[in-house]
Order: C-alpha cells, then structure tokens, then sequence
C-alpha cells in the first residue's frame, strides 16, 4: 500500500484516481479519471452506461451536490473516493407504516 | 433624501408620504403592491443597516476632538436616521405580516394565484434554466397547488436557509445514507445494533462538507434533518444542542398520535431516535463537548420520536410543513402550534399560503 503511494512523485497533481461510483441500490461502477477532469464528463459516462437521463439523478461527493464545473481537484478528492448516485425524491402523504 | 430632509427627517412624516396605506382587498393589485413594498423597505432598510456601524465609529472621533457646534448637527442626523429605521423595520413587519394573514385567510383566491403562477413559469420555463442551483421548472412546480414537493425543493430552502445560521441543516439524502439501512434508499428500517466504524465516517464527512458549503464555520448548534420515507412522505429531525433535545416532527396525524400511545418499543420511530442519539453523541464530540445518551438514565437530555405538531388535513401538503418545521426551529428552536405568537410563522391548516411564499421567494431569488 505506501509502497504504492510512493510510486507516484507527489508532483504529479494530475496523476488519475478512481472514482467508485454507488447507486441507491448498491451497484458499483468504477471509473478512472485524471483529477483536472470535469466530473459532468464522469456523469454523463455514468448515465449512458446505466441507461439514464443524467437530469434525473443527482451525484453526491460527501452529501454535496457535484457541479458542472467541479473536478476531482476541486472537490480534494482522493484514490478510491466514493460518488453517490441517488434518485428524486417526492412525498405528499401516505407513510408506510403508521 | 436632501441634507434638508435628513436634519428633520423626524419632524416630517416622511413614512406617510412615501408609503401610503395599501388597500387590504385580495386581488392581484393587493399582490403586487404588496411585494413591491416589501422589496423597497427591505432595500431602504439594508441601506439604513450600515448605521449604528457608522455613528460608532463618528463616536470614536467625537472623543477624540475639542467639540464643535456642527456636531450637534451630525448627532441630530443619526438620531433622526435611526428613527426612520425603526420605522422602516417596523413598516415592514407590519406589512409583510398583512400580506401573509390575508393571503392565509382566503386559500381559494390564494391557489387559483399559485396555480396562474405556475401556468406562466410554465409557458415560459426557459426564465429558470439556469439561475438557481439545480431547479429547473419540474421542481418549481412541485410548489404548485397539491402537489407533492421533491428533493431538489426541500434541499434548495434547506441550503438558503441554514446558510451562515447556528443550525446544520442536511441533505435529504443524508437520511438514506447514514441513518436507514435500506437498500432502495426507502428510509424505513433505521439502522440498528452496532453502528460502525464505517457510519461514523460517513456521518462526519458528510456533516462536515455541510458545514462548510453553509459557511457555518462549525459555529451551528443544532442539526435539522429532513427524511423522505417511501418516496412518499417527508418529515424531519432536529437535534437540539443547546436546549439538549431530540425531536421527530411528523405532520401526519395518525402516526403521532396512535404511537404515542404504544409502549416505547413498539413505537415506530423508536429506532430511528436510536440512531439519531448515536449521531448526537458523534457530532457533540465534534462539537468538543461530551454528550452521552447511551446507558445513561441520568441524562438531561429530552428525545421525543414522536412530537406533536400542528398535522396535513390532506394528502399532498407534508413536504411544506417539513420546510416549516425548519422555519420554526431557526425561528423559535421548536416547532409551535396553536400558541404560536409570530402570525406569519403560524401553520395553517390549508398551506397553499405558504407554498405561494416559498414559489415567491424561489422567483424572486431568479430575480423574476
């Protein structure tokens, strides 16, 4: 493991990490990705592998709403970070089980 | 406003003469007037805000030069200007507290407004696309009259709202995520037995990443959850720091009331407050004070997982009173019901008034 670490000089800013991406379900989708890269390009990769619209979902990095313009490096992400997928929510009335 | 009018701006009733009294009729003249002179008091007030700031520092040199007759003038003035921001405050007030009454008292004109709102946004949705994060008119018109509310709503008010207060206001994907163990993110069954390392993570890192995208400075003191249950139904928690409370508001009247009166265990929000004392514990030590709930009979704190709260008469309005739970809790720390004293504040039993403040307050956060 820090054998690994060392490995990469640690000027290397844009060196790729992976990105573990979750849906509300549990399915895992992994993905590497330079961390200069916009995530919107990661959401849009995503979407078409899941067979979604990338409107319908929202992707999380630590409960915070992923924006167009962030990247990897903009978030302080690190190797092997987790992005949530979830889906919208609605509620009017009618919970399950009183 | 001339040097003139500043030196005897109390002497003259400048109020009466710029901001005459609006006809209280309902109709959509009463509307209009009614918001623009909300927007020009608040406008004059922000103005106004930079005075006890200015005359503090005017104080400092008064001490530190020999005085002069002009500055009798200059006390004059910051006399008068403070006056007229009483007035303006308290015009405000006054106003924004007739507009809500009478838009509460008649629902029927209230909707057939809300829904011509909507119908126009409709007609022209491209006046959103863009300008609040993450809205777009699909989530605009879940304000719309009986329908039901969705996440990206709830999380848009959470976020406004909770910026730079003292409460921690979360996600509604925070629930799914760190307090309920389903696997379809349904929140019904609350996470039980031990909780984990793992939990602990998570829980933190997304308070954290909170704490900062609401500029809070970990200066909050209360935390406001609000849950979706079967993608049907929204409710909230609030963990309380200071008053040491845990709540669990629910507008949905059956579910109060029939589990307030089964044996603890049986209750059905019984785990769920298991878990939210765990994340008490967990954020008091990130806080830097010890709060324990576990096995410990003694404790001060209150933990209700079932409050009354003022209930939804109909089968759509939950999601408004979630957001309401939250206006009372930065309002009031709690959530009031009938003995409520702020008449703006109050829940109402048909919220169709509310839900046009909120559409109101998103349009106008577009600058529409």
């Amino acid at each position: 493991m820090s054998e690994e670490e060392q490995q990469i000089p640690p000027e290397d800013a844009n060196a790729p990490i992976n990105v573990k991406v979750v849906s509300a379900t549990g399915d895992e989708v992994f993905f590497k990705i330079k961390r200069s890269t916009k995530l919107s390009k990661l959401q849009g990769a995503y979407a078409n592998k899941v067979g979604k619209d990338v409107n319908s979902i929202r992707f999380l990095y630590d409960g915070a709403r992923i924006s167009d313009t962030d990247t990897p490096a903009s978030l302080d992400m690190e190797d092997n970070d987790t992005i949530d997928v979830m889906v919208e929510q609605v509620g009017g009335c009618v919970p399950c089980s009183s | 406003m001339s040097a003139q009018l500043l030196l005897t701006v109390s002497n003259m009733n400048y109020m009466g003469q710029h901001f005459a009294a609006l006809s209280t009729e309902l109709d959509d003249q009463f509307y209009a007037n009614h918001l623009l002179r909300i927007k020009q008091l608040l406008a004059l007030g922000n103005e106004l805000a930079a005075l006890p700031a200015l005359q503090s520092t005017f104080d400092i040199c008064l001490e530190s030069h020999n005085t002069v007759p002009s500055d009798r003038v200059v006390l004059g003035t910051f006399h008068n200007l403070r006056h007229l921001r009483e007035k303006v405050i308290h015009l405000r007030n006054f106003t924004e507290t007739t507009f809500y009454e009478v838009l509460d008292r008649d629902p029927v004109w209230t909707e057939v407004k809300l829904r011509s709102m909507v119908r126009e946004i409709r007609l022209n949705q491209k006046l959103l696309e863009g300008k609040l994060p993450n809205i777009s008119f699909s989530d605009f018109k879940t304000l719309g009259a009986r329908e039901w509310l969705n996440d990206e709503v709830i999380n848009y008010f959470v976020k406004k709202w909770c910026s730079r207060s003292s409460t921690l206001g979360l996600s509604t994907f925070f629930a799914c995520k760190v307090l309920f163990d389903d696997e379809d993110n349904s929140c019904i069954q609350a996470k039980h037995g031990v909780l984990t390392l793992d939990d602990e993570e998570t829980a933190l890192r997304w308070c954290r990443r909170a704490d900062k995208s609401l500029c809070l400075n970990m200066g909050w003191d209360s935390v406001f959850i609000p849950i979706n249950e079967n993608r049907s139904h929204w409710y909230s928690a609030y963990i309380d720091f200071r008053r040491k409370r845990i709540h669990i508001y629910d507008s949905w009247s059956e579910t109060c009331l029939l589990n307030q009166r089964k044996p603890v265990l049986l209750r059905k929000n019984t785990g769920l407050m298991l878990v939210l004392m765990w994340l008490a514990e967990l954020l008091g030590r990130e806080r830097g004070e010890e709060v324990q709930l576990k096995n410990a009979p003694l404790t001060q704190w209150v933990c209700d997982p079932h409050t009354k709260v003022p209930f939804q008469p109909n089968h759509f309005d939950c999601g408004v009173h979630t957001l309401w739970h939250l206006q009372h809790v930065l309002a009031f720390r709690e959530v009031q019901g009938e003995g409520c004293l702020s008449n703006r504040l109050m829940f109402t039993n048909n919220m169709v008034g509310k839900r046009l403040r909120l559409a109101q307050e998103m349009l106008d956060d577009c600058g529409l």
